[in-house]
């Protein structure tokens, strides 16, 4: 949910609540002040009526109105001083039910006679009041709801716009590339500090990122010599005479492991040079031909396992490419088809005019998720440290080359496809 | 035969030239730049080894150097880095041969040997051992004076042995040494089996005695007795 929409909600929630409360006070002051206006009334009227009587009594003729809004008693009695506002609900015969009035009712002697009197006034019906009220607070939240939706829309335009500029930039920002991000000054403070901050950290990382590229580049180097004196020492051990044979599965099983480590060290270090774009000086090169000149010198490997490989030239395939890394890329291609395939398996190359695809019968992958496949130290065994395919994505990476895997499951085939030159 | 080691890494210095005196290589070192100079202009020596990464500078001046000085000597590069074009650039200055840390010192034997073939004349290229004789100018191998057929990796794999014989070499080194870095999984034991089986089955038509021998578990000795 946009941050927008969601401050939106509450909003409304609020506005709901203030426009029920402002609704019932509205009422509640109405109801008070349409009263006191009528108490202003009523004693107004008492006052007309007391004056009235003092000059003649012949206002008391005219005491039962249809309305029923005077009413005058001359009592013969005495009558103790007396005086009361208050409502009153009257039949009314015409309407058929009962009507709100307001009363005065009050005792007054006049020249000597005693008179008992009431002035009504009819009130304004409670519902009539609190229905257009009604109708009105929905109304208000109605308007309240659209002026809010367009209200939105021209901030997040206005407003939000550097913070939406921010947000593409960091999308479209990759570490490797070495790019910087310029992050423009807006007129918000709050944009402004998220900018700055950004760009100090995006510096700090970036730095980081170096100092560890750098580290992991010359501790590759570095650690070949103590692996030079390592193995050297392990191969004049060797030579003793008298050596047992679980002496010599130690020293087997430690040559492995350098000749391991070592291996491991030249991955890394040709995957940290392949990302920091260490190879340039493009060539065009005949993806064909040195498809050839790999199997050539794979060809005793695939005559031991008894593999047959079938070439499909569709079309001439060639590529602008550094010479090195196309070298690499195919031979961990061809390499990877033969090592994890079976014996008397089958390899189809397939070379069409942007795409390459090398196929192979092999075993059935242990892992699910193919994706990973690309990942560093994924391995479908402990033999390998599974970065022959993760060099294979940098370098498709850095050339833009799309690549794939398939695999046809009840044929077990495994199928890596690459396509050239599709420009993102 | 005189070899200049110039390395840095004193134990790696030991180990080059204790494996390489066995076969009657006389082994002098250096262990900088100053030093490697100094014995330059002094003396001159069939063979250089030469680290890059020295303490005072780089081995490629020295490559430089010595390619002056001595034109008729061999030179390989040891060096930590692997990449192509580090190899490319040794080779250009001048270098014979390039050879990436942490290498095996049966390979750096078989370097050494074979460049120094390269320079000897003709009736000297031949390697012999007992009844076997290889005439390495022609790729010719000969038991009893009668040429046997052998592929590329069972001719490599035979001159390998021979210029290490006496040696335990490891299963690994021999891999690397026929097949190059690009192979390491476990099916790589079978290709060397393989081509171990056919190059015996060979030797033994021919009528050569049987001098490969295994060393339980960690690779093969080509005995000489």
């Amino acid at each position: 949910m946009k941050l927008i929409t969601q401050k939106s909600y509450y909003l409304l929630i609020v506005y709901f609540f203030t426009l029920v409360l402002v609704g019932i006070s509205f009422y509640y002051v109405t109801n008070y002040v349409i009263r006191e206006e009528f108490n202003k009334i009523l004693y107004h009227r008492k006052y007309l009526l007391i004056k009235q009587l003092s000059k003649s009594d012949s206002i008391i003729k005219y005491q039962n109105f249809s309305d029923q809004m005077i009413f005058i008693q001359e009592s013969n009695v005495s009558l103790p001083p007396f005086e009361q506002i208050n409502d009153t609900l009257i039949f009314d015969q015409s309407e058929q039910k009962n009507l709100q009035y307001r009363q005065i009712h009050f005792t007054q002697e006049i020249r000597g006679h005693y008179y008992d009197m009431y002035a009504r006034r009819l009130l304004i019906e409670s519902e009539s009041l609190a229905g257009p009220l009604l109708i009105l607070i929905i109304f208000l939240f109605l308007v309240l709801l659209v002026t809010l939706f367009f209200f939105n829309r021209w901030v997040s335009h206005r407003v939000w716009k550097p913070f939406y500029v921010t947000l593409s930039k960091l999308k479209k920002y990759q570490l490797k590339q070495n790019d910087t991000i310029s992050l423009p000054k807006t007129n918000i403070d709050e944009f402004d500090q998220l900018n700055e901050v950004l760009g100090i950290m995006m510096n700090r990382i970036k730095h980081d990122f170096y100092l560890l590229k750098e580290f992991t580049e010359n501790t590759s180097h570095e650690l070949q010599t103590p692996l030079a004196v390592i193995k050297s020492k392990i191969e004049l051990l060797m030579q003793a005479d008298n050596l047992t044979n679980i002496q010599y599965k130690y020293l087997s099983a430690s040559l492995a492991s350098v000749h391991k480590l070592s291996k491991l060290n030249d991955s890394l270090g040709l995957l940290v040079k392949i990302e920091n774009n260490q190879f340039h000086n493009f060539q065009s090169i005949d993806v064909y031909q040195l498809i050839e000149s790999k199997l050539f010198n794979y060809e005793d490997l695939l005559q031991i396992k008894f593999i047959e490989v079938i070439k499909e030239k569709v079309d001439t395939l060639e590529i602008m490419m550094n010479p090195i890394l196309a070298d690499i890329l195919i031979e961990n291609l061809i390499n990877n088809a033969i090592k994890h395939n079976i014996t008397d398996g089958k390899i189809i190359i397939n070379i069409r005019s942007n795409e390459l695809s090398i196929s192979n019968t092999g075993n059935e992958l242990m892992i699910d998720d193919t994706s990973l496949l690309f990942q560093r130290f994924s391995k479908s065994n402990s033999q390998s440290f599974g970065l022959g395919l993760s060099i294979v994505k940098e370098i498709c990476n850095q050339n833009n080359i799309d690549i794939s895997y398939q695999y046809i499951k009840d044929k077990h085939w495994h199928t890596m496809t690459l396509r050239f030159g599709i420009v993102d | 035969m005189k070899i200049l080691v110039i390395e840095d890494e004193e134990e790696l210095l030991n180990s080059i030239s204790n494996y390489l005196q066995e076969e009657q290589f006389h082994c002098e070192y250096a262990l900088d730049l100053k030093n490697a100079r100094f014995r330059l202009n002094r003396e001159t020596f069939d063979c250089f080894i030469v680290d890059i990464g020295l303490p005072d500078g780089s081995g490629l001046e020295l490559v430089k150097e010595i390619k002056k000085e001595q034109p008729e000597s061999f030179i390989i590069i040891i060096s930590a880095k692997s990449s192509t074009e580090n190899k490319v650039e040794g080779l250009n200055i001048g270098a014979d041969d390039y050879l990436t840390k942490p290498f095996d010192l049966s390979e750096l034997n078989a370097r050494v040997n074979s460049g120094l073939r390269r320079y000897k004349p003709v009736k000297k290229k031949h390697v012999e051992f007992n009844e076997l004789k290889i005439k390495t100018d022609i790729y010719q191998v000969l038991v009893h004076d009668i040429e046997i057929s052998l592929t590329k990796k069972e001719y490599d794999l035979l001159l390998y042995f021979i210029t290490n014989k006496n040696r335990v070499i490891s299963k690994l080194a021999i891999i690397e040494h026929l097949w190059g870095g690009y192979q390491d999984s476990n099916e790589s034991y079978g290709f060397l089996y393989a081509q171990i089986k056919n190059l015996r089955k060979k030797l033994s038509i021919a009528g050569c005695n049987d001098y490969i021998e295994n060393i339980n578990r960690i690779g093969y000795k080509f005995r000489a007795n």
